[in-house]
């Protein structure tokens, strides 16, 4: 698409889009006005649709690879919503019954202890699948966090133990250092020691005399 | 409205950090798991191609995050922290099975625990479920074929849906970086696939030599 690399265009040549603003355009990044623009370039300009329908193709190849479906924990309160639901129409039926049938004093008084006793049964319900719910992810949080400090201090053993290498590495060094020392000191004095039994030779040189012969 | 409301009373991820980091806090952190933990497989999955392998990335991410919590500086999203160790994760696995001299591609044709299950919405026929597996294999096997920082321009714009913007703060790219991968990508994507759309009787056997050749 090396010919679409080009925003704008002399009088007489095609003035294509470059593919940055194609993919805004695909992915639905681009300004509204732009948006349209680009639309009315699409229809009129065969190059840069050939190009957009291999992009389309891509695009629609990736969906083609759905997100893999994995096991989720059932929620907890799902249990308590169902007793809730079959108490709701328990009620709703009784409630219709009795309006068909009879609302004497004795038959409400029925209806009324049937409800707290089923408001008392949901209550329990969904108070135990609560504090079972609380109880697992408890357990779970603590687990999780049991290996995370395990990971941690792992790490931070590795980190000794490197730390400590370095530190061996550097001892090993600085032994090695004393010795090039030393040895470039004794070097030194014989450099030393050898420039002055030189200095001498040549004093000695200097003050020789052919003797005359005699 | 609703969603507002919920939003104004619901702690941002980076205030959740704050939490970890200040006081270990370990609800704070199973929050932050919970949100953040499927994407992050997903992210996985889409990368090296392996759903238990994925699993077990994601949870060095947020294992990795936990150990550094103490490091973790809010000068930027939690989320972008988050997506760049995961991604570093598995550039380091994928690494570490190019040393082995894995393929992913016949580990996953191996099939058994490492196969991914697809969705399959409304129980189609089985002849037709065979068929998405297929065509889904072919994208995933297409996709891995991919240079791993093309793979992961399309895995985070296409699957996880980041803005390209996002995605160059994630990789430390530019944006037009960012977008020009994203054209590549998919026209690679298109060529290895080109028979792919609309065409529900292809048999990939002997119409992907590129993909066959892996």
């Amino acid at each position: 698409m090396e010919s679409q690399d080009s925003n704008t265009g002399t009088a007489g040549t095609v003035n294509h889009p470059n593919s940055n603003e194609w993919m805004s355009f695909l992915y639905g990044e681009c300004a509204p006005k732009r948006r349209h623009e680009l639309d009315a370039h699409l229809t009129t300009c065969p190059t840069c649709a050939a190009q957009m329908q291999a992009w389309r193709g891509g695009m629609n190849a990736l969906d083609e690879w759905p997100l893999p479906a994995r096991r989720h924990a059932r929620r907890q309160w799902l249990p308590a919503v169902k007793w809730a639901a079959a108490a709701a129409i328990v009620l709703a039926v009784g409630i219709a019954i009795g309006r068909q049938t009879s609302n004497t004093r004795a038959e409400l008084d029925a209806l009324k202890s049937s409800l707290a006793d089923l408001t008392a049964l949901v209550e329990r319900e969904h108070n135990l699948n609560l504090s079972n719910s609380i109880a697992v992810a408890s357990s779970a949080n603590t687990e999780a966090l049991r290996l995370l400090n395990d990971y941690a201090q792992l790490q931070q053993q590795q980190r000794a133990a490197d730390q400590e290498v370095i530190r061996t590495a550097l001892r090993s060094f600085d032994l090695r250092l004393g010795r090039v020392r030393s040895d470039l000191q004794t070097v030194a004095v014989n450099t030393e020691a050898g420039f002055e039994l030189t200095h001498q030779n040549m004093a000695q040189l200097a003050a020789y005399t052919i003797p005359e012969e005699q | 409205m609703a969603n507002v409301i919920s939003a104004l009373f619901t702690a941002s991820d980076e205030q959740l950090m704050w939490r970890v980091k200040l006081q270990d806090d370990a609800e704070a952190f199973a929050s932050l798991m919970s949100r953040w933990q499927r994407p992050i497989e997903n992210l996985c999955i889409r990368m090296t191609g392996d759903t238990h392998r994925a699993e077990d990335l994601a949870q060095s991410a947020f294992a990795r995050i936990f150990a550094r919590r103490a490091d973790w500086e809010p000068t930027g999203k939690f989320s972008t922290f988050l997506w760049r160790v995961a991604l570093n994760l598995c550039h380091d696995e994928l690494r570490r099975a190019k040393r082995r001299g894995e393929c992913s591609l016949d580990a996953l044709d191996e099939g058994g625990d490492s196969q991914p299950n697809y969705i399959a919405s409304e129980d189609p026929a089985p002849d037709e479920q065979a068929d998405r597996r297929e065509r889904a294999e072919l994208v995933r096997d297409a996709l891995l074929k991919l240079s791993t920082h093309y793979r992961e321009v399309v895995v985070l714009r296409h699957y996880e849906g980041l803005k390209f913007h996002e995605i160059g703060e994630v990789l430390a790219i530019p944006e037009g970086t960012v977008k020009s991968r994203m054209a590549e990508a998919l026209t690679q994507l298109n060529r290895l696939l080109k028979h792919l759309d609309g065409d529900t009787s292809w048999n990939p056997k002997t119409q992907t030599p590129e993909l066959l050749a892996l």
